[in-house]
């Protein structure tokens, strides 16, 4: 017995050993490390430049592609630099060198992403995206398999260039839900984390790239902790307070994940920008301080409606979330929320100073889901740049009580049996909007009350006397006068003067079936400008190297300030999506979006309000498949090394070493640039590199030539899958 | 053809201790110097320590002038204490260092360029190409040397002509360690090897032309020995030079490459037994004849 | 003990020995001679790059890295060299009929400035082609470095001449670059290479 106890406590011994190993050996901090970049943000003042802003960044392309935070690179009221300068990792074991600058490719201000190119070198010379060296790079993987107490590495400069680039491990603490991520918006870690870390890169055990870990410095504040001086801004000669400083966040909990980034890396990738030519230029900005009011809690998020509000939750609560309403909201807007439980902080909860990804006014909540809230008396507060606006309190424990609610309410309208139609939250114009809830514990005769806004101004109210079942569903409607006009509507459903449930609905379009038509005509066409693109012939496919793709609908009856999301799909696959209120007139034609200079693949447009699909059009460019990436991911094993005088023993400069491609040997090279894999040249030390990395159980072969040397020529240049790194030294003798 | 002047030999137990033995003196410093450059090549391979750059510096410079000490102490110092001194030797070493100096190196390192272009040849063109330049050329001016300043009149036994040469190539190489050691800044134990090198090709070089020479005005041999002879002192200069930088680079694989010394110390070493070997055995030949026909003359019943 | 035979230092020596020394004298002058000879064959060996769509053949260095991928027609590169590696680059641009030389080489100083450090123009000259056609040629310099941003790379000053000639709609431009430090001496190549260039 005891030794049959004794084999399987050392198998399973053994079989973690194993799996220890193998998740030790496919971790690369090295290699996270490499792809880890350090960004200034620097303003052009008098010739010099004064560095705004600083974060840590992440390459995710061998072709200088850097994922970041974008509120320390885009320019705004805190950054408002306009030149960004990118410092790679020489030695892994010393602060960072500045190397080039970049320029912002893409960038979601609210979800704090922004994705740069490099496009020069530091002294400002313009440097092809084909001619730029092959620059190391983190894989991205998914970040929606990611569970609770999965390891999280984190990687960035802790301390405003001064530093190595450092990682630091922790684990996943908890998911933070809004209306933007469908499971996670954030996820949270326990990781002490500088804030100059804020814009690296988290990474899974296998060392992936699956988040941003993201903290937005409070704007105005100035000498703090997270604020720092160290430049005489102002030339007086003095590095003083009445310099600008550099913000950075305080310590980062908060991770971005990357899923939220996907489309605007794809986008990037393959070089595709769109331009809303008929949006408006700037959208003006809400002059009104930011506010919030109607802070209340509910169990579960449907269609980001709350499916009920609540007062308290019972015990094993493991998902509750905190709505509030919102307006005069911008992306530079920075929010925190302070969860606490019976007066002591809960960082779990909690979320720190990051910035608004939402619109400028709306409905927002923040929660979880299937994570255990444990029982006491829980205070949220929530905090905007800087100062609160709001707290609401919720107890979580005891039992479960029956009480009356009102939950889940849809919208439609009313076909001639009676039955409610339609999608939900979009409903075309009319004379009556109709919205079901469902009911329970409803006693007869208990008071309730239903009351409609449009636009934020109340329409209807009607107060009666509960005399349905207790448990069941029930039809509501409203008639303005005047009938349904385009825009958003609002519903609330109180019991006995408290507020039970509540959503919103939007009304636009012409009746035509569940969907009502909003948007009609979309078509694609070609041109060398959107006044021509308008007059082209639309067209389902386009032969390659086109200059430009235009998207052109028209629109009906659609309400200023409606949410719509446009969304662009390459080979099924998002590149651009943007959700932002209707600024335009009601109804029109032509409004045209573009797309410069696509590659081959199948481009798909999709229109959308309240997520809803609207209309689609798929188009195909010249072979209707985008280009295969042959460095899309960064796999083999990084050749470097040392050339040495071996009379010597010093490192040689300027000696070109040249790999073989597998097709040829050494004998069979005859210095043709086919026939080459790749080039290194030695620096002043004699070190090189081979920026590609050799792909393994691959047989390569090398030819060094140099004036006064006896040449090398060697044959089966090999590694395996476990040899990524290979650092080999060199000696060349005098002939 | 006679030569214009014949002089009666002196009988051979007068001139045998007038003349400073040479073979062995030169055994012995070969001997020594390659014994020395091989233990510092042994302790450079084994040790792996490197010192500072001014020490290396000064332990090759240190190095440079062991052969040059070693030939003052051995071979030049003797002379004074025999009653027919070599009294030349000093004057061909100097002339031979100020001629690389002046001409040798500077002919092939800047006007034929050979380090731009031989050492990425194959094998025989290495060779070939060392041969006519550099083979060539140091063969060349060594004779020049030699002629002017022995030949004929410093010139009084076979020996001589060994001693000069020897003389000669010291010098040549004196200079072409000098330059090494002050040009590539090479460690200690790396110098030890171009040192060995350098003395190697130089002496087996020189040997050659000596051989020549001797048998040219001793045995008063065709028209074609000496020029062959020199074509020989080429071509060893050609086959060391170009051989020795293969043996000492090793072969390049995943795990890098080294140098190799001791394969370089080892064709060295093997190139100077053989030149030396061939030139010895030549020379004690046709000294052999010269002395059988001497005895032949003094006995001619043979008695 | 060694014994030894030897002569009188008063000797002369031989008209044997006269012939002896000279035919010494003419071997080495030969062997030399032969050694000059492999050099420069050596360093004149060539292949041969032949374009039919481009209607280019030429004849560059052995040994040098041939490349047809790039704004270039091909481009050829001397490897061993340490430092810049020398290169010799054709290529070809379209022109129209107004278009003069001084238009083609103000485009490309104009694209040269933005990638490549401390681009200066030297000067304009004329330059006489294999077929004494006369072309004009531009003399430039500029600071050359490894691009790789994790090494020390090693900064050159470079010299570069453009020779340019128009023909039937299309402008020729033979771009020739070297390390200044041996630009001089690779000059001779360039020359080489015109000689054998036929477009």
């Amino acid at each position: 017995m005891s030794k049959r106890c004794c084999s399987a406590i050392l198998l399973l011994l053994l079989f973690s050993v194993k799996a220890w190993t193998q998740s030790a050996t496919s971790l690369d901090v090295d290699r996270i490390k490499r792809a880890t970049v350090f960004i200034y943000q620097a303003k052009s003042v008098n010739n010099n430049l004064v560095i705004n802003c600083v974060s840590s960044g992440t390459l995710i392309s061998a072709d200088g592609l850097i994922i970041t935070n974008a509120h320390s690179v885009v320019p705004g009221r805190q950054c408002d630099g306009d030149q960004l300068i990118v410092s790679l990792n020489v030695d892994l074991s010393e602060p960072p060198i500045p190397k080039y600058r970049a320029e912002v490719f893409s960038a979601d201000e609210g979800l704090d992403i922004a994705i740069l190119r490099i496009t020069r070198e530091l002294d400002g010379r313009l440097i092809a995206r084909s001619e730029l060296p092959i620059l190391p790079f983190a894989d991205i993987s998914s970040s929606d398999d990611l569970s609770l107490d999965d390891t999280l590495i984190v990687a960035g400069f802790p301390d405003f260039g001064n530093e190595a680039v450092a990682t630091t491990r922790g684990t996943v603490t908890a998911f933070i839900s809004e209306p933007i991520g469908a499971r996670s918006s954030w996820f949270k870690t326990r990781a002490e984390i500088p804030g100059a870390m804020s814009g690296g890169g988290a990474y899974n055990s296998s060392g992936l790239l699956i988040g941003i870990p993201t903290s937005a410095p409070l704007s105005g504040l100035a000498a703090t902790a997270s604020c720092r001086f160290f430049a005489d801004t102002n030339r007086d000669g003095l590095v003083n307070a009445s310099d600008s400083c550099v913000p950075t966040g305080d310590f980062v909990s908060t991770v971005r994940p990357i899923s939220h980034a996907r489309s605007l890396i794809r986008g990037a990738r393959n070089g595709l920008t769109v331009d809303l030519v008929s949006a408006p230029v700037e959208p003006p900005l809400p002059l009104n301080p930011p506010r919030v009011s109607r802070l209340f809690f509910a169990p579960s998020v449907s269609d980001g409606a709350p499916s009920t509000v609540v007062g308290s939750m019972p015990n094993n609560t493991n998902s509750l979330f905190f709505f509030f309403d919102y307006d005069n909201m911008t992306p530079e807007t920075v929010y925190e929320l302070r969860v606490s439980r019976d007066g002591i902080p809960d960082a779990t909860f909690s979320l720190p100073p990051v910035r608004w990804s939402g619109r400028e006014n709306g409905l927002w909540y923040i929660g979880s889901r299937e994570q255990a809230w444990a029982n006491g008396a829980y205070e949220f507060t929530l905090l905007i740049n800087g100062t609160s606006v709001g707290s609401q309190r919720i107890v979580v424990g005891g039992s479960a009580l029956n009480r009356s609610q009102f939950s889940d309410i849809v919208f439609g309208t009313l076909d001639q049996s009676g039955a409610l139609v339609g999608n939900g939250s979009i409903l075309p114009l009319g004379d009556i909007a109709s919205a079901r809830f469902l009911h329970a514990n409803m006693p007869l005769g208990s008071p309730w009350s239903a009351i409609w806004y449009f636009g934020g101004v109340e329409v209807a109210r009607s107060a009666n006397r509960w005399s349905d079942a207790s448990h069941g569903a029930k039809v509501i409607r409203v008639a303005p006068n005047g009938g349904l006009l385009p825009g958003k509507y609002r519903l609330e459903l109180y019991i006995d003067g408290a507020l039970s449930a509540t959503s919103d609905f939007i009304v636009s379009g012409r009746p035509a079936g569940p969907l009502p038509e909003i948007f009609t005509r979309l078509r694609h066409a070609t041109a060398d400008s959107p006044s021509e693109a308008r007059r082209a012939t639309a067209l389902s496919s386009f032969p390659t190297s086109i200059p430009a793709l235009y998207a052109l609908f028209d629109w009906h009856l659609m309400a200023a300030g409606t949410p719509w999301t446009l969304r662009w799909l390459v080979d099924d696959q998002v590149f651009f999506e943007t959700t932002s209120p209707w600024q335009t007139v009601e109804s029109g034609s032509d409004y045209t979006v573009s797309l410069a200079n696509p590659a081959d693949g199948s481009y798909k447009l999709q229109l959308l309000v309240n997520n809803l699909k609207l209309i689609e059009q798929e188009v195909i460019v010249g072979i209707g498949q985008l280009p295969i990436d042959r460095l899309a991911r960064f796999e083999g094993t990084i050749l470097s090394g040392r050339v040495i005088d071996a009379a010597t023993g010093r490192g040689i400069p300027s000696i070109t070493i040249v790999l073989i491609g597998a097709d040829y040997t050494a004998s069979e090279f005859e210095w043709r640039e086919d026939q080459i894999f790749d080039l290194a040249t030695t620096d002043r030390n004699g070190d090189f590199q081979f920026p590609r990395p050799l792909a393994f159980d691959t047989f390569y072969s090398v030819v060094i030539e140099a004036d006064g040397f006896i040449p090398h020529a060697a044959d089966e240049f090999f590694f395996s899958a476990d040899q990524p790194y290979a650092n080999i030294e060199i000696a060349m003798v005098y002939g | 053809m006679q030569p214009e002047t014949r002089v009666q030999p002196n009988p051979p137990q007068a001139d045998t201790y007038s003349f400073l033995p040479v073979w062995r003196s030169l055994a012995l410093q070969l001997l020594i110097l390659t014994s020395a450059l091989l233990l510092i090549v042994l302790i450079g391979e084994f040790i792996q320590s490197r010192f500072e750059t001014r020490i290396d510096r000064a332990l090759s410079f240190a190095l440079v002038a062991l052969p040059l000490m070693l030939w003052l102490y051995v071979s030049v110092l003797p002379e004074s204490r025999v009653a027919r001194p070599r009294r030349r030797l000093l004057g061909v070493a100097v002339v031979s260092a100020l001629t690389a100096s002046a001409i040798g190196l500077p002919l092939v390192q800047d006007f034929f360029r050979v380090q731009e272009w031989l050492p990425l040849q194959s094998v025989l063109s290495r060779i070939l190409g060392y041969t006519l330049t550099a083979g060539f050329a140091d063969a060349g001016l060594k004779f020049i040397v030699l002629r002017y300043l022995i030949y004929p009149q410093g010139l009084r036994v076979r020996a001589d002509g060994i001693a000069y040469a020897f003389a000669g190539a010291l010098g040549y190489s004196g200079f072409l360690n000098f330059a090494v050691v002050w040009q590539l800044e090479p460690s200690w134990n790396v110098s030890a090897i171009y040192l060995l090198s350098n003395v190697t090709v130089q002496l087996a070089s020189s040997m050659f032309i000596a051989l020549g020479i001797i048998e040219s005005y001793f045995s008063d041999a065709h028209p074609l020995v000496l020029p062959i002879n020199v074509l020989v002192a080429a071509l060893s200069t050609g086959l060391i030079t170009g051989l020795v930088g293969g043996f000492m680079s090793g072969p390049l694989s995943t795990a890098g490459n080294t140098d190799r010394p001791l394969f370089a110390v080892a064709l060295l070493g093997a190139s100077l037994i053989l030149a030396l070997g061939i030139v010895y055995f030549l020379y004690s030949n046709s000294e052999r004849r010269e002395r059988e026909a001497y005895m032949s003359q003094w006995n001619p019943n043979g008695i | 003990m060694e014994f030894e035979t030897g002569r009188s230092p008063a000797v002369q020596i031989t008209a044997r020995q006269r012939w002896s020394i000279a035919i010494t004298y003419i071997l080495i002058v030969a062997g030399l001679a032969l050694g000059f000879n492999q050099r420069e064959s050596t360093l004149n060996l060539a292949s041969e790059y032949n374009n039919l769509e481009a209607g280019i053949s030429a004849k560059y260095p052995a040994r040098w890295l041939l490349e047809e991928t790039g704004s270039f027609i091909f481009r050829v590169r001397d490897m061993a060299h340490r430092g810049f590696n020398t290169v010799i680059e054709v290529s070809a641009a379209p022109v129209g009929r107004d278009t003069s030389e001084r238009n083609v080489f103000d485009q490309l100083t104009l694209q040269r400035s933005q990638v490549l450090t401390d681009y200066t123009v030297l000067g304009y000259d004329d330059y006489l082609l294999a077929d004494d056609a006369l072309a004009v040629s531009m003399s430039y310099s500029f600071v050359a470095r490894d691009s790789s941003p994790f090494l020390e790379g090693v900064s050159s000053i470079v010299n570069g001449l453009d020779i340019l000639t128009i023909r039937r709609g299309q402008a020729l431009v033979v771009s020739f670059r070297a390390d200044a430090e041996i630009y001089q001496r690779e000059l001779e190549t360039l020359r080489w290479f015109i000689q054998h260039l036929e477009f």
